[in-house]
């Protein structure tokens, strides 16, 4: 199972196994990590789930569509270059050892 | 009339499917028993269900289960009782996101959801403060009023207006048809007699449509930062068609305004009635979290006490076996209180650490205006301690005849 790290706003880091095909958003609320909220269970139309891809991350995950583009610029915590709704990260091998740093807000 | 069930010894359960069980009171010891009971509660009515009656979901788990699956429990033939209908086609708000599941849902969700999104609700502030002062200046010169009338009434109305881009004069208007709205979901009717509720609220929505095709218009020539024109580039877009730009705004118009206000109502009278809340309300103001006593007054009011769902296959939920189309009732005043999840859930507690709850409901339809609603209530706390506006009881509030909104139609007061 794809491994995944959320990385809490105070730095405490957190290693998960995820369910695969399971999004990051859905694994968070799985395994009652705080801070990803997930409102609108994954429909891309709450932006409460906001996290911040870690750097070297960032370019090999999929594309960020329009959709998502619109609601990342809503989020309640100032978005970064790095930002990302995690309802639309995938686990799958290729994310093995993933790490999403958890905004202040959501 | 169904005869009541009785349960052990002492306690009955009183038909759910009434509002006249409502009246007094959430009847909320009938929900704890029924929480306690295996599997679900089968309330027996023939008023807006097909199979005789409906599941009671009182768990919070259960709940939560229910509105994470909508591919078996729709909301496709209603989204709340007793406004149930056999088919889609028969609901007067067919065209509405409540309506609806994925994938039509989802693209009617996003066409309004960044409007509501917490960083844009967060810049209402300075606009909802002005509002909400303008209606404690409103009570100045009165030592006693209706404070349902003088605040429930009129901030979520004037704050909806000004999301929405209707002007503000139509405020009488707006809490006539939504009134009426309200009114209709209360009136007997059942999927096969299209008579009751769903005619009156079919005429209800009919003039909602119709005024709110009058703004669009008018906001064509007229353009603002506000839902009207928002909504109007959608439907340039392709991205929604007219029908469901006018339930859109029908919607919000009505949502926007019931449930917040049974929600400002609900807290004041609670903090009038209950020492401790009062004093766990004060506090959180001085520790400036009054966001987490707001979030304790809409847990333990749950202003929608319920919303629904109709099963489209056979399924099994807590060990229930659910046949196709059975009505589900999702009670949220009462799995908001499941011990299972709350620690002493009858309390008043800003400081406690288990903090999700179904105030909002979960999953798709998770309410859309939730951070405006809470902010609106923020403020109106925060303005009435600045403005040291000191209340008490001068009478009996009034609740309404409603089983399905947890309304306050009258919360007499008097400055102390």
């Amino acid at each position: 199972m794809p491994e995944l790290v959320y990385v809490s706003p105070s730095g405490e880091r957190r290693s998960v196994q995820a369910e695969p095909g399971s999004s990051v958003m859905q694994t968070a609320i799985d395994n009652l990590v705080p801070g990803i909220v997930g409102e609108c269970g994954g429909e891309m139309s709450c932006a409460t789930c906001h996290v911040y891809v870690a750097e070297e991350w960032f370019d090999r995950l999929p594309p960020i569509s329009a959709d998502e583009e619109g609601m990342l610029e809503v989020t309640a915590a100032e978005p970064s270059k790095f930002s990302r709704l995690s309802c639309q990260l995938r686990c799958v091998q290729e994310t093995d050892g993933l790490v999403v740093h958890i905004p202040e807000e959501q | 009339m169904v005869s009541p069930t009785a349960v052990g010894a002492a306690l009955v359960i009183p038909d759910l499917s009434d509002p006249q069980t409502f009246v007094d009171d959430v009847p909320h010891a009938a929900f704890a028993a029924i929480r306690e009971l295996p599997g679900l509660y089968w309330q027996p009515t023939n008023v807006s269900t097909t199979n005789g009656g409906y599941w009671a979901v009182t768990r919070f788990a259960d709940v939560v289960a229910v509105e994470r699956d909508p591919a078996t429990f729709t909301s496709t033939r209603g989204a709340a009782y007793p406004l149930m209908t056999e088919t889609a086609e028969q609901n007067p708000a067919k065209n509405s996101i409540m309506l609806n599941d994925p994938p039509r849902h989802t693209r009617l969700r996003r066409a309004a959801a960044k409007g509501f999104a917490p960083r844009v609700v967060a810049n209402f502030e300075p606009w909802i403060r002005e509002i909400v002062r303008e209606a404690i200046a409103g009570v100045a010169d009165r030592d006693e009023f209706d404070y349902v009338e003088a605040f429930a009434r009129t901030i979520p109305a004037y704050v909806i207006a000004r999301v929405l881009g209707t002007p503000r004069e139509d405020r009488e208007r707006m809490v006539g048809w939504v009134t009426a709205l309200f009114a209709a979901t209360q009136q007997p009717g059942s999927p096969t007699d299209t008579g009751g509720s769903l005619a009156a609220l079919g005429a209800a929505l009919e003039e909602m449509r119709a005024y709110a095709g009058e703004i669009q218009e008018y906001k064509r020539s007229h353009p603002a930062d506000d839902m009207f024109t928002m909504l109007n580039g959608c439907l340039d877009r392709g991205e929604i068609d007219q029908d469901e730009f006018l339930e859109w705004m029908a919607l919000m118009m009505g949502a926007g305004f019931e449930t917040t206000h049974t929600a400002i109502g609900q807290s004041m009278r609670m903090y009038l009635a209950d020492p401790e809340v009062r004093e766990s309300t004060d506090r959180a103001l001085d520790q400036g979290i009054i966001g987490r006593a707001v979030d304790e007054y809409v847990r333990l009011i749950s202003p929608p006490m319920e919303m629904a769902r109709a099963a489209v296959r056979d399924t099994e939920l807590h060990g229930q076996q659910i046949r196709e189309n059975d009505v589900v009732v999702l009670y949220y005043v009462a799995a908001n209180r499941d011990p299972a999840v709350f620690a002493e859930p009858d309390r008043f507690n800003p400081w406690r650490t288990e903090t999700e709850t179904l105030a909002f409901g979960s999953g798709v339809h998770r309410c859309i205006g939730s951070h405006l609603a809470k902010l609106e209530i923020q403020i109106l706390w925060e303005e009435l301690r600045a403005a040291e506006l000191h209340l008490r009881l001068n009478g009996t509030p009034r609740r309404g005849w409603s089983n399905f909104i947890n309304q306050l139609t009258e919360l007499p007061v008097a400055r102390v």
